[in-house]
């Protein structure tokens, strides 16, 4: 690990992250702000959701959600632009990590210092744990804000736990598009990649709640890991969830730095 | 590293993307302290070995050395040793402090010369401070320079390196090259740029299609081939003894202007013309260039074909 070009690089996204970061706290705050026209219908508007749309926003029957905030608030953690903003973050790091820089050519001057190429893959890599982990503090932070402003009381500890839940999706995510990166030539192709495991996984996810055939492949959905609505609800987060999420993205990188490794560069 | 151990070695240098050819079965020597030329146009598999012996690619087969490193099994050793100017833009969002320190940090070695480049190749510090990307083409041809000398490096390898720069520029760049390589830097350029090659250089690769076609001294490539003699005489006369002289062949003749050309030592040329009455005379080594553009003809019988066969040596 060279600290030089973690630092270097981390630095070199400081507005992307800080932008999604920022609107991570204003989703979140704003969805706070919106349990209150809600108030007190929550608990029948979970309970007469159509059934496609509960697996779409991953409401599942049984838990006790009545009209608790705490459960309310995790809409905001499963919300499309909590997770766009959550994998924008993951893959616009792993992504160009290694494509950017033979995208631009740059990495012709990185790679004729006397470098390993693991020490690059794992340099660049290793930016999108506090990447994703600003991004996911930004939900939380979000969180704490909005009841605040709004005067409602939550377990602060669930959602840390789904805060940590989520970075561990993000990580992983992150870690797929970092192994698209020492594949690709540019940061697009590695990103197109990486969108499009994430989307698949996506509605693998999705329709296994739906469709049986699909129920058999639904534990290799990366978002099969990810249940903030259930960890809010049990107030635990199941450690072989979190062991899948975080086992893959060491995997990934580990596939990574053996791909890269072996690469020839036609810069 | 001993002073005998070459700077660069090749042995059956090969590379192959998939089935198209990159470079084939080179041989290649280059001395400590040299200063060698590797020419060929754009394709010809120029990029392909620099790519090679930086490590940046894997041979197909055969092995390369530098100095004494194995090129796949001791890159990192050979990393150290080098700066390499890619031709390629260094980082764009970074400041021209920035790229320097940066770069200079993972080489792990002191910038003894960075200081002393900036001023001669004309960076001031204000300029230094901008972002690359309100560089100009030159000034981020600098940078790319610097970056790769900053650390006195003991084998230089450039891949178009005047790319950008104005006439000025590359004079003080070549008069910088000629002290690393007075005080005992090794230079290997790749260019396709012949004029670049023959001021510089001590000794030529001509690079044709992933293949050597030649490696010689500079000035012996262009003494082997042949004079071009251009005389004018008196109206009427025909100097017949000249014309049949061995080692020439006449290119033209036209109202006592003939201009033909030469291949062999110079003396018996100049006996020969001082026995014939001379309204005018003009005698041309060729230059580089167009001893070049004959190692690229593609006639079978032309002298490409016998270096091809003869004259390739390390």
């Amino acid at each position: 690990m060279k600290v030089l070009i973690f630092t270097t690089t981390l630095l070199g996204s400081k507005t992307l992250l800080l932008a999604l970061a920022g609107g991570m706290i204003a989703l979140q705050a704003l969805v706070s702000y919106t349990y209150e026209s809600f108030s007190g219908v929550t608990g029948q508007m979970f309970a007469d959701l159509p059934r496609e749309f509960a697996a779409l926003i991953k409401v599942q029957s049984g838990l006790p959600l009545g009209n608790d905030p705490n459960a309310y608030l995790t809409l905001g953690y499963y919300h499309p632009i909590f997770l766009v903003l959550g994998s924008a973050a993951a893959i616009s790091i792993g992504s160009q990590a290694l494509a950017g820089e033979v995208d631009r050519g740059t990495i012709l001057y990185l790679l004729a210092r006397p470098l390993h190429r693991w020490q690059v893959v794992v340099s660049k890599g290793a930016v999108i744990l506090p990447a994703t982990a600003l991004v996911a503090a930004g939900a939380m932070a979000g969180t704490t804000l909005g009841t605040m402003l709004i005067g409602v009381d939550i377990e602060t500890r669930r959602f840390v736990l789904a805060a940590i839940n989520a970075w561990a999706l993000f990580i992983a995510i992150g870690a797929i598009a970092l192994l698209c990166s020492t594949l690709a030539n540019s940061t697009g192709q590695a990103a197109g990649w990486a969108i499009t495991f994430a989307m698949i996984s996506f509605f693998v996810d999705f329709l296994a709640d739906l469709w049986e055939p699909i129920r058999r492949v639904e534990p290799l959905s990366i978002f099969n890991h990810y249940d903030p609505s259930q960890v809010v609800a049990t107030g635990s987060l199941p450690a072989d969830d979190l062991a899948f999420l975080l086992g893959l993205a060491v995997f990934a990188t580990m596939l990574a730095v053996f791909i890269f490794s072996r690469r020839d560069l036609r810069v | 590293m001993s002073s005998s151990t070459p700077a660069i070695l090749l042995d059956g240098l090969t590379k192959y993307y998939g089935k198209v050819r990159g470079v084939d079965d080179l041989h290649l020597t280059v001395d400590q302290g040299e200063t060698f030329g590797f020419l060929g146009p754009n394709g010809a598999g120029k990029t392909t070995t620099i790519r090679l012996l930086t490590g940046f690619m894997r041979p197909s087969s055969g092995r390369a050395f530098v100095f004494g490193h194995d090129i796949v099994k001791e890159s990192t050793s050979i990393r150290r040793l080098i700066g390499f100017v890619p031709g390629t833009t260094p980082y764009e969002s970074m400041t021209g402090h920035g790229v320097l320190d940066y770069l200079g940090a993972l080489q792990e070695s002191p910038p003894l010369l960075r200081a002393d480049l900036c001023e001669r190749l004309k960076l001031s510090d204000d300029d230094l401070h901008r972002k690359l990307r309100t560089y100009s083409k030159g000034m981020r041809q600098k940078i790319a320079i610097i970056q790769a000398l900053q650390h006195d490096p003991e084998l230089i390898i450039m891949d178009e390196p005047t790319e950008g720069l104005d006439p000025l520029m590359q004079n003080e760049l070549f008069s910088i090259l000629k002290e690393r390589s007075a005080l005992g830097r090794t230079i290997f350029l790749s260019s396709h740029i012949i004029s670049e090659v023959e001021r510089l250089c001590d000794r030529v690769a001509i690079i044709r299609e992933g293949r050597l076609v030649a490696v010689e001294d500079v000035d012996a490539m262009r003494r082997r081939r042949s004079l071009q003699v251009e005389i004018r005489v008196p109206s009427g006369q025909s100097p017949d003894q000249l014309l049949k002289m061995p080692g020439v062949t006449t290119i033209s003749i036209t109202d006592g202007h003939i201009i033909m050309s030469y291949q062999g030592d110079l003396v018996p040329l100049l006996q020969m013309l001082s026995n014939i009455k001379l309204e005018d005379l003009i005698i041309e080594r060729p230059s580089l260039e167009e001893v070049f553009l004959t190692f690229y003809d593609d006639a079978q019988d032309s002298p490409v074909a016998a270096l091809q066969e003869n004259k390739v040596k390390s």
